[in-house]
């Protein structure tokens, strides 16, 4: 059986030769649908995913049902990852909401890994931090940024998260994400594509023009690009 | 449930609602529409004043008109007489659009006709409405 490729998760590229000869041997390799649940509040962490493709957000659930987002990961990311640390709980619903490939590696491995490799500690310590950082960012954004703003930004990222312009989402999913009534999506995606910046039907949206996605974009967009996250520098020049 | 559609007209013209939304009655639709307009105003209130949301019901016959200056809780702490004013203001600027759209059409209309005269092809669309000559 071939082993998994890691290099189209950019975490674990960023790994030295000598780490990754310890994950990669304990990585499994499969598909996982869309609305697929991997974690739920309170769950414990059986789990390290890291997406190949694909995109899992993070959500809290009220307790009237309603979800707000606090992330998203995609290939630049994994879920579960603190694990490495200790037994876990979720603190969030991690679904995935664009399907795609995923490697995964049992949670007591990784932990035996990170108690082994200085490397892979110090990747979740600063991946931890990423999270933490854009979740910050993700509440300030929504609580004074518009709708329209909010909805480029979240596009522009999860383009960036797949790898690609097309984005298969529903308009009620994304209305979920941004805490308003699908209606108002509907609204917004028209009128972004009268600008020319995307073309969405029958629950495929595609990014024609980044540029005029980045102009619409609240500022969020761009304090979050990993290169402008401090915490990062260290991961992105290994 | 009947199905009703909400209009985004602001200063470009109007972005059309493709899908419409199942609601219980016209009262529902008013809530709707309420709710959906101050989604789209937050946060840029001062922006957006002059936009309104229309409802149509399922044959996409207008129903009602929302200026989003009436529903714009940054001005709750002025004057009345203030807040009148800037609704009214707001009021004129969403009438200046239509006459600006209105005006749009036309001028398409007559290039089409002279098209057809000339026996010229001549094809647009505004809003994604065929502008017929």
């Amino acid at each position: 059986m071939p082993v998994p490729q890691h290099r189209d998760n950019r975490l674990l590229a960023t790994l030295s030769r000598e780490a990754l000869s310890l994950i990669e041997p304990a990585l499994n390799e499969e598909p996982i649908s869309q609305g697929t649940v991997l974690l739920e509040p309170g769950e414990p962490i059986r789990q390290v995913y890291f997406p190949q493709s694909g995109m899992i957000s993070l959500v809290v659930v009220t307790k009237d049902g309603d979800l707000i987002e606090t992330s998203t990961i995609g290939r630049e990311g994994a879920l579960g990852l603190h694990r490495g640390f200790g037994e876990r709980r979720s603190f969030t619903r991690a679904t995935v909401q664009i399907a795609g490939r995923f490697l995964t590696i049992a949670a007591d491995a990784f932990e035996d890994i990170a108690l082994r490799s200085m490397t892979v500690r110090e990747m979740i310590a600063r991946y931890t931090e990423v999270l933490w950082a854009e979740a910050q960012q993700i509440a300030a954004c929504n609580a004074v940024h518009d709708a329209s703003s909010r909805l480029c930004r979240w596009l522009l990222q999860s383009a960036d998260r797949i790898g690609g312009s097309q984005l298969p989402l529903t308009q009620d999913f994304l209305a979920q994400m941004l805490g308003v009534r699908r209606t108002t999506v509907t609204l917004l995606a028209q009128e972004l594509q009268k600008k020319g910046a995307i073309k969405y039907s029958r629950g495929r949206l595609i990014i024609l023009d980044r540029k005029t996605l980045e102009r619409c974009s609240c500022e969020c967009y761009r304090v979050m690009q990993p290169e402008n996250l401090p915490v990062m520098i260290g991961v992105a020049r290994r | 449930m009947p199905l009703y559609y909400f209009n985004l007209k602001d200063v470009q013209g109007t972005h059309v609602d493709p899908d419409g939304t199942l609601l219980r009655d016209d009262s529902a639709a008013l809530d709707h529409a309420r709710q959906v307009a101050q989604e789209l105003m937050q946060h840029r209130e001062a922006r957006t004043r002059s936009w309104r949301l229309q409802a149509c019901d399922a044959d996409r016959r207008a129903l009602f008109e929302l200026l989003f200056a009436t529903l714009d809780h940054t001005m709750n702490a002025l004057p009345p007489a203030l807040r009148h004013d800037v609704e009214t203001t707001s009021a004129r600027t969403a009438g200046l659009s239509d006459a600006i759209s209105n005006i749009r059409t036309t001028l398409h209309q007559i290039r089409g006709t002279l098209a057809k005269s000339e026996r010229s092809p001549y094809l647009a669309a505004l809003d994604g409405e065929r502008v017929e000559p």
